[in-house]
């Protein structure tokens, strides 16, 4: 057997540590894996990662150099008979054991399930590993999420609730906490630059593709037509329209179309529009239908700006270090998924949207007819100029300028950048317009707080991101509601850390767990009555107050995930969880507070007569 | 607030291969739960 291999460190050596992670889900979430995972071995140059991804997302994964290992989830080959011959799944089992036997045999010491779904759980359960993060099984085969950033997943993200931690942040911090609790310090010099324009590096060695359709010495921006869902895909009469205008308003730039086969017709038909329009389409280069991964990564890394709805693309380009416009329709949320680094934009309709306000992925999103063309070329224009690296004009003022002020107020106009570690670190997202602070981006912002001091253990002071002019009446309104539910709220929450805590002392007391007297029984079982009675309360009052919506997902989480062997474990899990919701409250009640201050009327200091004018 | 190291230690101890018995129980969920999602659409995720 061979003897490990010992990386040598700043006079140490550092055994290497084997971690597998599962990434199951599309590929804008694999680039986003990527982000993390580079960031994580620049801190552990020990760390051996091998990714799982689905076969028609993989191609990220095999394009870079520094995984370890790709195993590639044949999912066709797998479950297709199923679907062709109705094949029993029974039979089918022996295939899959067969794809996972090597996985399954090798030592891991870190298994990271980042899909965050049901079948995923079931895999990341079947691989031995000395420690796992992320969605497994329990023993009674319901879903759990062993530790805090995935119960935050469950309870947050995915339930749609607002909330402003971005998703690559989310995965960084989950993977650099289990490496730091499990294996120690990280390296002192390791945070280099993620983004680079090798990125792919794989790529740039092995390209077999001709690239001399590009003109290196033009101006070019990329243009990512489609979208995975209709949703998010701009109409096909703003595309044309915005590439009209573009075309004459920047006369030194080329434009790349970008897409696959599925946006082919896309494509044409944008294309017969500016050509009906006399439109001088010989600076447009299309490559959709013909765009292979390594084409793609490379007209993206090549251009000054990619311009896209919500795709993969846009985290292609965040990793690449090309600036991204973001063209944000449908369900999709900007502070969970939007481009990662400095200086990206996103615009967004402000126009109320049914589908939206109903979370529906079926309706049409009126969202994506009533983000105007215009407003989004005078957008770009801005995010493009000095103007707002000078500050010489505001967003608004370019939109006068542009379209007149009709559309003013239409769009709001964000600013990605990573905030300095005292700030809390991360990225984040800050408007350009003057549009008043909604009670959701409240919201968003004090649950990214509060997840901050639950996981991280420390934050920034509070409000900092809540300026008095942001605070518009309807959101005070608001917040003076909420300040009185959150009061109710911890009421509850105290009370249930006394009932726990007593019950934690009940459990503590008896001498054997199986057996216990009936005055005991009693006991513990009157305390388990009284915690889900406020359970029950807490979730009432949630429901009263969606703003504290997260507090109800998060307490059915915590409490699904307690776990110990003995009842005494059980019960210290319970006292932390309720420990846990209660502290998160009181951030929530000191930003009301914080925000409620700096709306008081404050007392403008006057002269008086006689200071004014002294008596001779 | 000093963050509670237990909740974010994840599950230890997962190094042994569970029984045959469960692995196949397992992997039948597994493809299970894969057909579930290939049929309400992989790009719904």
């Amino acid at each position: 057997m061979k003897s490990p291999v010992l990386i040598p460190s700043n006079g140490r050596t550092r055994k290497p540590i084997h971690c597998i992670i599962l990434q199951l889900a599309r590929l804008g979430d694999t680039v986003q894996s990527l982000m993390a995972i580079k960031a994580a071995k620049q801190l552990y140059p020990e760390l051996k990662v091998s990714l799982v991804v689905r076969e028609r997302f993989a191609d990220a994964a095999l394009a870079v150099d520094w995984l370890d290992e790709v195993f590639i989830l044949p999912t066709k080959e797998l479950i297709g008979p199923a679907f062709s011959d109705d094949t029993p799944v029974e039979n089918l089992i022996p295939l899959c054991a067969q794809w996972l036997s090597p996985i399954a045999k090798k030592p891991w010491d870190l298994l990271l399930n980042w899909t965050f779904t049901e079948a995923s759980s079931f895999l990341a359960t079947l691989i031995p590993s000395k420690v796992k993060l992320g969605y497994l099984q329990s023993n009674d085969f319901t879903l759990s999420a062993s530790d805090g950033w995935s119960q935050y997943m469950q309870a947050i993200l995915q339930a749609g609730l607002h909330q402003n931690i971005h998703l690559t942040d989310i995965l960084t911090t989950q993977l650099l906490t289990a490496l730091q609790i499990h294996h120690g310090e990280p390296e002192p010099n390791g945070s280099l630059p993620v983004t680079s324009k090798h990125f792919f590096s794989k790529d740039a060695e092995t390209s077999s593709q001709p690239r001399k359709s590009f003109d290196y010495s033009r101006r070019w921006i990329a243009i990512q037509l489609g979208a995975s869902h209709p949703s998010k895909t701009w109409p096909i009469h703003h595309w044309s329209k915005f590439l009209n205008r573009f075309l004459s308003e920047f006369p030194n730039h080329h434009i790349v179309l970008l897409g696959g086969r599925s946006e082919s017709d896309l494509a044409r038909e944008v294309l017969s529009h500016l050509k009906e329009s006399d439109a001088p389409t010989e600076r447009i280069l299309s490559t959709v239908g013909e765009t292979n991964f390594e084409l793609w990564t490379h007209s993206i890394a090549q251009a000054e700006w990619l311009i896209s709805g919500d795709t993969a693309a846009i985290h292609i380009a965040s990793v690449l270090g090309t600036r991204v416009f973001n063209l944000s329709m449908g369900l999709t949320r900007y502070n969970d998924t939007g481009p990662y680094g400095n200086g990206h934009f996103i615009i967004r309709s402000n126009v109320p949207c049914r589908a939206c306000e109903a979370k529906s992925l079926k309706e049409d999103h009126d969202c994506r007819e009533t983000l105007d063309p215009i407003c989004v070329l005078s957008a770009f224009f801005y995010a493009s100029s000095s103007w707002h690296q000078k500050k010489t004009i505001t967003f608004d003022q370019a939109l006068d300028r542009f379209s007149g002020s009709e559309l003013k107020n239409r769009t709001t106009l964000y600013r990605s950048r990573i905030r300095p570690s005292e700030e809390g670190g991360g990225v984040s997202y800050e408007a350009l317009t003057k549009s008043p602070l909604t009670v959701e981006q409240w919201v968003a912002l004090a649950t990214g707080h509060m997840a901050r001091a639950w996981y991280c253990g420390w934050t920034p002071p509070i409000g900092l991101e809540v300026t008095r002019e942001k605070l518009h009446s309807n959101l005070v309104q608001s917040l003076r509601k909420l300040s009185e539910s959150i009061q109710v709220g911890l009421k509850i929450l105290n009370e249930a850390v006394a009932c726990s805590t007593a019950f934690e002392q009940l459990c503590r007391g008896l001498k054997n767990n199986p057996v216990m007297t009936l005055d005991d029984r009693q006991a513990i079982s009157n305390k388990a009555v009284k915690l889900q009675e406020l359970d029950g309360l807490l979730d009432r009052l949630c429901q009263t107050e969606p703003s504290l919506q997260v507090f109800s997902n998060m307490s059915k989480v915590l409490m699904h995930n307690l776990n110990g062997h003995k009842l005494h474990e059980v019960s210290q899990n319970a006292l932390a969880s309720y420990k846990q919701l209660k502290d998160g409250l009181e951030i929530f009640s000191e930003w009301a507070h914080s925000s409620l201050r700096m709306v008081r009327p404050v007392m403008v200091k006057t002269a008086r007569h006689d200071d004014a004018l002294p008596l001779s | 607030m000093a963050a509670d190291m237990d909740k974010l230690k994840g599950s230890v101890g997962s190094e042994t291969l569970v029984d045959p018995h469960t692995v196949e129980k397992l992997i039948q969920h597994f493809l299970n739960a894969l057909i579930a999602e290939q049929t309400e659409g992989e790009d719904s995720k």
